[in-house]
């Protein structure tokens, strides 16, 4: 009667309840079952739990969440502590301008935490620099019923000139998700640090993109990002 | 008097602590509670709300969670009662999603569901939640049978390839699984 040997054959009311015997086997325990009240009564005993299982199904297996979400999770909490730090900072700025401007400058000191947005919102993310170029781009990637919403951040690109994001697909299929020009001063750069923040949408779902491309009008890749 | 001492200059800035030590302090542990109290559960009915796209059931999860968060300060991480508030903010969240989709034809799915959830709908969401956090007191190889067999709709011979366990292993461990179930069941009120 060991588990490895043949095994307790009571202990087949389990599979048997659930429904995943193989037809012999099946036909075996029932066999069994007809001269067995030690199997009746655990028929009886666990036949309530099938049930419960069966409220879980529908949507199939359940998968536990990710490790990485949270590990996202922890780093919002980091991003949005530093921005109260920062905050805090500016409240007392604020508390110092009070005095000069009256009231209404109260609004300031006041404020929610931010709601996270645009790439740093994204449930996936993937950075980039180029050697050659130095463009750095940060692609946020979030699934949605329709496909996927494409959040990019884009530093140290310069400018004039007009550029692209195209999202190249597995099966190879590329598609531009979104256009934009780029002034002389450029974004994250010395000049202007502020980086350039792009959504796009697509209709293909995470899964199935490869890689993304931000191109110039003249057909230079500035940076690639893997999905 | 500021100290040139690395050590101590550290200590005095305490975004600087966050970054050496990450993953530390309160706000991480109230956010590693909720992960930990309630993501899987969550996940579960999440899935069947959005009809099993795990992309999407991710991220609803991790918004629904990061709005829990920001709103500590009004909700006890710990209470029961915590369990409907992020039911009705995840159904929310599906709903926005939806509303997201940009002049594309509307698709069956949850694209109908109120802001609100029924009582009776709400009900459904807890009890399944509770069914969930159930499984996830079984140990990892019973719940992993349960899964491989009834989830996965494999007998108990494909299951043994698949762990690469005796057939009979896996048919003791099914029942000693349900018999634990039904034990986590009952002790969570869950009755059938
Ligand atoms: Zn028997």
């Amino acid at each position: 009667m060991t588990e490895y040997g043949r095994p307790d054959a009571h202990v087949d009311v389990g599979a048997y309840l659930l429904g995943v015997l193989n037809d012999a086997e099946m036909d075996r325990f029932e066999q069994h079952l007809a001269g067995c009240d030690t199997c009746a009564k655990l028929l009886d005993e666990l036949s309530g739990v099938v049930p419960a299982l069966a409220e879980l199904g529908g949507a199939g297996a359940p998968e536990p969440p990710s490790e990485e979400m949270l590990d996202r999770l922890l780093d919002e909490v980091a991003a949005q502590r530093r921005t109260r730090v920062r905050r805090r900072w500016l409240t007392a700025v604020a508390a110092a301008v009070l005095i000069v401007a009256g009231p209404t400058a109260a609004v300031l000191a006041i404020q929610e935490r931010p709601a996270v947005t645009g790439v740093q919102a994204a449930a996936f993310q993937r950075t980039a620099t180029d050697p050659a170029t130095g463009a750095s781009a940060v692609v946020g990637l979030t699934g949605r019923p329709w496909g996927t919403q494409i959040d990019l951040r884009l530093s140290y690109v310069y400018g004039p000139r007009t550029c692209h994001l195209v999202v190249v697909g597995k099966d190879g299929r590329q598609e531009t998700v979104a256009n934009w020009t780029v002034s002389g001063s450029g974004y994250g750069t010395d000049e202007h640090p502020q980086p350039l923040d792009i959504r796009g949408a697509t209709a293909m779902r995470p899964s199935d993109i490869s890689h993304f491309d931000v191109i110039t009008s003249q057909g230079q890749r500035l940076v690639s990002v893997q999905a | 008097m500021l100290q040139v001492d690395q050590g101590h200059s550290l200590r005095e800035d305490s975004t600087v602590e966050g970054r050496r030590f990450p993953g530390r302090g309160p706000e991480e542990e109230l956010m590693r509670a909720l992960y930990r109290d309630h993501a899987g559960p969550l996940m579960t009915y999440v899935l069947r709300l959005v009809a099993g796209d795990r992309y999407l059931a991710e991220d609803v999860v991790q918004e629904t969670l990061l709005r829990a968060w920001r709103n500590a300060s009004q909700l006890d991480p710990s209470a029961r009662s915590l369990r409907p508030w992020l039911v009705t903010v995840a159904r929310r969240v599906v709903i926005d999603a939806h509303r997201g989709r940009q002049a594309r034809p509307a698709e069956s799915g949850p694209a109908d569901l109120e802001q609100v959830p029924a009582a009776d709908e709400l009900d459904r969401a807890l009890r399944m939640m509770t069914i969930s956090d159930a499984l996830d007191d079984l140990t990892p190889a019973h719940r992993q049978v349960l899964v491989e067999t009834y989830f996965k709709g494999r007998d108990t011979n494909e299951t043994a390839r698949v762990l690469g366990v005796p057939p009979g292993t896996v048919r003791s461990r099914i029942f000693y699984a349900l018999r634990s179930l039904r034990i986590a069941l009952e002790e969570r009120g869950v009755t059938s």
